[in-house]
């Protein structure tokens, strides 16, 4: 088998190959960052200004950010975002149980 | 004497009628006694509506999740399983993971749902390969629902990573026509080394176009082998760059210093798609690029044999130390630009600090000043003690 040599073993470290110039990665798409910075933001607009449609847009932004963030990332950031959208929702509907249906359209 | 509570106003009691002032407030406890009613939810359910949406939008996505990771851990899987036989009789090592100290085998690396990486070394003639298996979002709704408007595809690239001594001067890129042109102007190697070749002498599809720097590269390497494997599986294949003097795309001007731009490297970039838009998501779809992979194995060993005419190679040698020279000077003047800022920032800051001393020490400091520019200026004048008298 000469094509395979022993001494040409390389152990390429992916930090360092990783490195393609120039190119967008797909790793860089900032998709997922941004997702869960809105689910934030949206989750503490539900919860301080009291906007239950905020407090629902956080948890749809909270799953987007989760379904395309990578697997190398901070898993607890977006466990976090996961649960202040929840948390929201929640306390938006326990401060005052009328629906959004009559709150805005009525 | 008592007010009269008969009717009419009464000045001191106001307008009350039938009250007698002298009655006593009824005894007992002053308790309130909130009574915990419940909520009457009956029948009004339906106004719940929007939130009643809003579960199930979140339902829906949830389930679209899970169905779009499983689809794509298969195909990702069955692609690997496929080639896997294939990529071990050309590498020693196949699925590293890249990360830990130890070799492992057999690791399908996942960077996110839709992408996985596979690195393969141990071989003659490169450094190792690295497989991206991008896929389509089937994870994420809304790239489900986008997909609808812009169809994408799931694509396979293989980037080939070449030491200096593995590969000789060769720059060569097989792509469609329509993205010719805009690709030449951004990738930073084919504009500066490749011109566009002819393609009829080549047994290749009318839509494919080559940009090489040298006809001899692509005489040599598009054999009629690699030409009729291209052909035969045209709607797998993509693109193939070949650079010993890859930098990537062009950096727009205003960002490009002399810390970013990146060390020219050598590179063969295999890009192929899997057929079908990413509508078929048979694992069966995934075998279609078996085909490309034996032909991108042979071109790897094609490229490492391959060398210039020792004319060409003096070109080539030649073009890139001017490449090189032009890059310095241009980014000599944008050094030479940010440090003079920087001088001139550091003595405005020094003026205005000087501005709130006392006048003495405004003095001193121009004198100084005053001395240090003459000395730049003038040439060194030596001092000579002449004795009068």
């Amino acid at each position: 088998r000469r094509k395979r040599k022993k001494e040409r073993l390389l152990k390429m470290k992916s930090s360092g190959i990783n490195a393609e110039y120039g190119v967008p990665k797909e790793g860089e798409d900032p998709m997922a960052e941004y997702m869960n910075l809105l689910a934030m933001l949206f989750s503490m607009c539900g919860l301080m200004m009291r906007f239950k449609w905020a407090a629902w847009a956080a948890v749809y932004c909270a799953f987007i950010g989760f379904s395309n963030s990578r697997s190398s990332e901070d898993t607890k950031q977006i466990f976090s975002s996961f649960m202040l959208s929840i948390s929201s929702v929640v306390m938006s509907y326990l401060q005052s149980p009328t629906p959004m249906a009559i709150s805005y359209f009525s | 004497p008592t007010p009269s509570v008969s009717s009419g106003i009464n000045a001191e009691y106001g307008d009350f009628e039938g009250i007698n002032p002298s009655d006593k407030p009824p005894s007992g406890k002053n308790e309130l006694n909130i009574v915990n009613a419940p909520v009457n939810m009956k029948g009004h359910w339906e106004d719940y509506y929007l939130e009643i949406i809003g579960l199930i939008g979140v339902f829906v996505y949830a389930l679209n999740f899970y169905t779009g990771k499983s689809i794509n851990n298969r195909l990702a899987n069955a692609w690997f399983e496929h080639h896997k036989k294939l990529l071990s009789d050309a590498f020693c090592i196949v699925g590293d993971d890249g990360v830990s100290k130890e070799i492992s085998e057999d690791v399908l690396v996942k960077e996110s749902e839709n992408r996985f990486v596979l690195w393969c070394t141990g071989r003659l003639g490169c450094e190792g390969i690295k497989i991206e298996i991008k896929l389509l979002r089937r994870q994420d709704l809304i790239s489900v629902l986008s997909q609808i408007f812009k169809p994408q595809s799931d694509t396979i690239t293989i980037t080939t990573y070449m030491s200096p001594e593995d590969m000789d001067s060769v720059v060569l890129a097989v792509m469609p026509r329509k993205g010719l042109k805009r690709l030449q102007q951004e990738v930073q190697d084919l504009a500066h080394f490749a011109t566009e070749k002819k393609a009829d002498k080549f047994d290749l599809p009318h839509q494919l176009g080559i940009l090489a720097e040298f006809s001899e590269v692509s005489n040599e390497l598009l054999s009629v082998p690699v030409c009729k494997t291209i052909s035969e599986n045209i709607d797998v294949f993509d693109s193939i760059h070949f650079s010993d003097y890859y930098t990537g795309f062009k950096i727009s001007q205003e960002s490009q210093t002399e810390t970013e731009r990146p060390k020219p490297v050598k590179r063969l970039i295999f890009n192929f798609v899997i057929p079908g838009h990413g509508k078929r998501t048979k694992s069966s779809i995934m075998e279609t690029t078996e085909p490309l992979l034996r032909m991108a194995l042979h071109m790897m060993t094609r490229v490492h044999k391959f060398k210039l005419s020792k004319e060409n190679k003096t070109k080539a040698e030649k073009h890139r130390i001017q490449v090189e020279e032009e890059y310095l000077k241009q980014t000599h003047a944008q050094r030479q630009e940010a440090a003079q800022a920087r001088r001139d920032e550091r003595k405005r800051m020094e003026k205005e600090k000087m501005q709130e001393l006392d006048p003495e020490a405004q003095r001193r400091y121009e004198e100084r000043e005053y001395k240090k520019s003459m000395r730049r200026s003038g040439p060194r004048v030596k001092q000579l003690k002449v004795k009068t008298g």
